[in-house]
């Protein structure tokens, strides 16, 4: 019992790291405050519903698209796609012209229009009752599992993901890929002047943070069973930003914690507070307060988060300095 | 005296309007390989904005601009850089929360290195090459006296470091030409002395340079030719001591100063 319920926290916790880990590429890396981010995982979710799902048996014109009956890994790639598609399309308009605060204004225009525009298309994901009975990831083929069994298997699959997500983006974090985002995201001024191309790079930044919001979302739909609109809102990016900012922006291990904390640990802990009576939305309020009031301390007091980005060391010369011939100048101080 | 090197940035019939401001209105001058050519004028001449149109921050209204041959005009920023012009600003850009190593290995030759596919398929020669520039960025640290602050946040370098690391990045990468706007702003003036050493340092590697500049002095022991600007163009070029004889020059730049005085 106790270990169902520890499996399903990190199940969720890993799921949470997932979306937190796309969004710290848009944020932590290159330094763009996107609010579309949410939308993107709907999307992937949705997707990742439909390619899996029978044919829908809503009346005519409700129900969703597709209904493909696909397993679930391919459901699970269609996300990726789908969610690296839209981030292509939405980062190639916003990205173009647009910085800061102007950005993120025309994100969060995206965000509430999809969400709008999904809720009140009854014929494409099946408006607000949204896309329902996914099956559980390799339910299918592990079907003679009691279920005590078949959630370490689910268990398995999402830590999986996120460990192969993980050492991806490191890989990538490391590069000099990677290093020039860190440079546009300090200056992208001084960036373009030494040869980069911004746009593009923030623009493939924007896609592989997209990619992996698809597969979360896909996962997080297929973990929940059903995708709809009360399952996510655009607001709900803000919460993945307050994990980054606790966790520490740049740095995946810290963004990992960050969600651990405030996506997780936070309303769990408040989980079983007693209710008192008459007053049963008191504890919810209190729980959301506190994961504000959370996010403000570390703010105030630990800016750069509980893990903050790796402070990259220069092993040095190992012989003494050669005099050598490249290029520069004798500035003799 | 220079007309037998050959010309690697021409300009010519340069335009730019914002609105109703004439910034830059038909401006043309050249500058020739391996020299270190003087822009000056009062402020409001269009210097700056010059700057910004030869490097592609800017788009020209009409005009060429021919950078080693070929016709660069509205190139975006990142394309004159990889041809081989790059620039500086007026206050130093640097990376802030980069080290001062990391800022040298951003500014050094990326030859397709920034690839995602290479991040994780290509990681042996990645890290082969990152060895190489590294070597080459402790060397150059030296030179500018920053190698031991290699480790530092680039943002916590005083004003005057910033500078050099500036330049120190400049010959990381090694271009044909360099741009730079005012490179004395938030100088400590014990510190010029080693800034004019670094342009000289840049121009005996054999880039070309642009310096504008307010310090007259400064300019007058840095470069080779000076081109006087004044509401927006070229009024006067040549060598700073006949420049100071000159009516025009007088009335437009050198005069201001002295009746400011």
């Amino acid at each position: 019992m106790i270990v169902n319920y520890l499996e399903s926290l990190i199940i969720l916790s890993a799921i949470l790291s997932l979306l937190t880990m796309g969004l710290n590429v848009r944020w932590g890396w290159a330094g763009e405050f996107d609010l579309a981010y949410y939308a993107i995982v709907a999307f992937g979710a949705y997707f990742g519903g439909v390619l899996q799902l029978p044919h829908s048996h809503e009346p005519t014109g409700l129900g969703w698209i597709l209904g493909l009956n696909l397993p679930f890994v391919v459901g699970l790639l269609g996300g990726a796609v789908i969610g690296g598609v839209t981030s292509l399309l939405v980062g190639a308009f916003a990205l173009k012209s647009l910085r800061g605060d102007y950005l993120s204004i025309a994100t969060v225009a995206f965000a509430l229009v999809t969400w709008a525009f999904l809720s009140q298309l009854p014929g494409l994901f099946n408006g607000f009752n949204g896309v329902y009975g996914m099956q559980q990831p390799f339910a299918d083929v592990f079907k003679n599992l009691d279920a005590q069994t078949y959630a370490l298997i689910l268990f398995a699959v999402c830590v999986v993901i996120l460990v192969i997500v993980y050492v991806f983006l490191e890989m990538m974090y490391k590069s000099p890929f990677g290093r020039t985002l860190r440079a546009i995201r300090e200056d992208e001024f001084a960036s373009a002047a030494f040869g980069r191309d911004v746009y593009r790079c923030k623009l493939k930044a924007y896609i592989i943070g997209g990619v992996v919001a698809g597969i979360g979302g896909v996962l997080f739909a297929n973990y929940l069973g059903q995708w709809n609109p009360y399952t996510w809102a655009p607001i709900e990016t803000f919460l993945l930003y307050g994990a980054i900012f606790i966790g520490g922006q740049g740095n995946s291990r810290g963004v990992i914690i960050g969600s651990v904390i405030l996506l997780v640990l936070i309303p769990e802990v408040t989980r079983f507070m007693p209710q008192v009576p008459g007053k049963p939305d008191l504890f919810p309020a209190l729980r959301s307060m506190a994961s504000a009031v959370l996010v403000i301390l570390v703010l105030r007091y630990r800016p750069q988060g509980l893990l903050p980005e790796v402070h990259p060391r220069d092993a040095g010369d190992r012989a003494p300095a050669p005099t050598a011939q490249t290029a520069g100048s004798a500035a003799n101080v | 005296m220079s007309d037998d090197r050959s010309v690697i940035l021409e300009l010519r019939g340069v335009t730019k309007h914002f609105g109703g401001v004439r910034a830059v209105t038909d401006l043309d001058f050249d500058v020739y390989d391996h020299e270190v050519l003087g822009l000056i004028g009062p402020n409001g001449a269009g210097k700056s904005t010059a700057i910004d149109l030869i490097s592609g921050f800017r788009e020209p209204d009409s005009g060429v601009i021919k950078f080693d041959g070929e016709e660069i005009q509205g190139w975006r920023a990142h394309r004159v850089a990889a041809r081989g012009l790059v620039r500086t600003f007026q206050t130093a850009r640097e990376w802030a929360r980069l080290t001062v190593m990391d800022n040298m290995l951003v500014a050094a030759p990326q030859e397709g290195r920034d690839k995602i596919w290479k991040s994780v398929f290509s990681r042996p020669s990645l890290r082969a090459a990152e060895e190489r520039d590294r070597i080459r960025a402790r060397d150059l640290l030296r030179r500018f006296d920053l190698y031991a602050l290699r480790d530092e946040y680039a943002g916590n370098l005083s004003g005057g470091q910033k500078r050099l690391l500036e330049f120190a990045r400049v010959a990381m990468l090694s271009p044909r030409m360099v741009l730079l706007d005012e490179p004395l702003a938030g100088v400590n003036p014990r510190l010029q002395v080693n800034i004019l050493e670094a342009i000289k340092g840049l121009n005996d590697t054999g880039m070309a340079i642009i310096l504008i500049e307010h310090n007259l002095p400064f300019i007058d022991s840095a470069c080779d030719r000076v081109v006087v600007m004044a509401e927006g163009t070229d009024i006067a070029s040549g060598l700073m001591a006949d420049l100071r004889s000159s009516r025009a020059v007088i009335d437009a730049y050198l005069g201001e100063v002295a009746t400011n005085v």
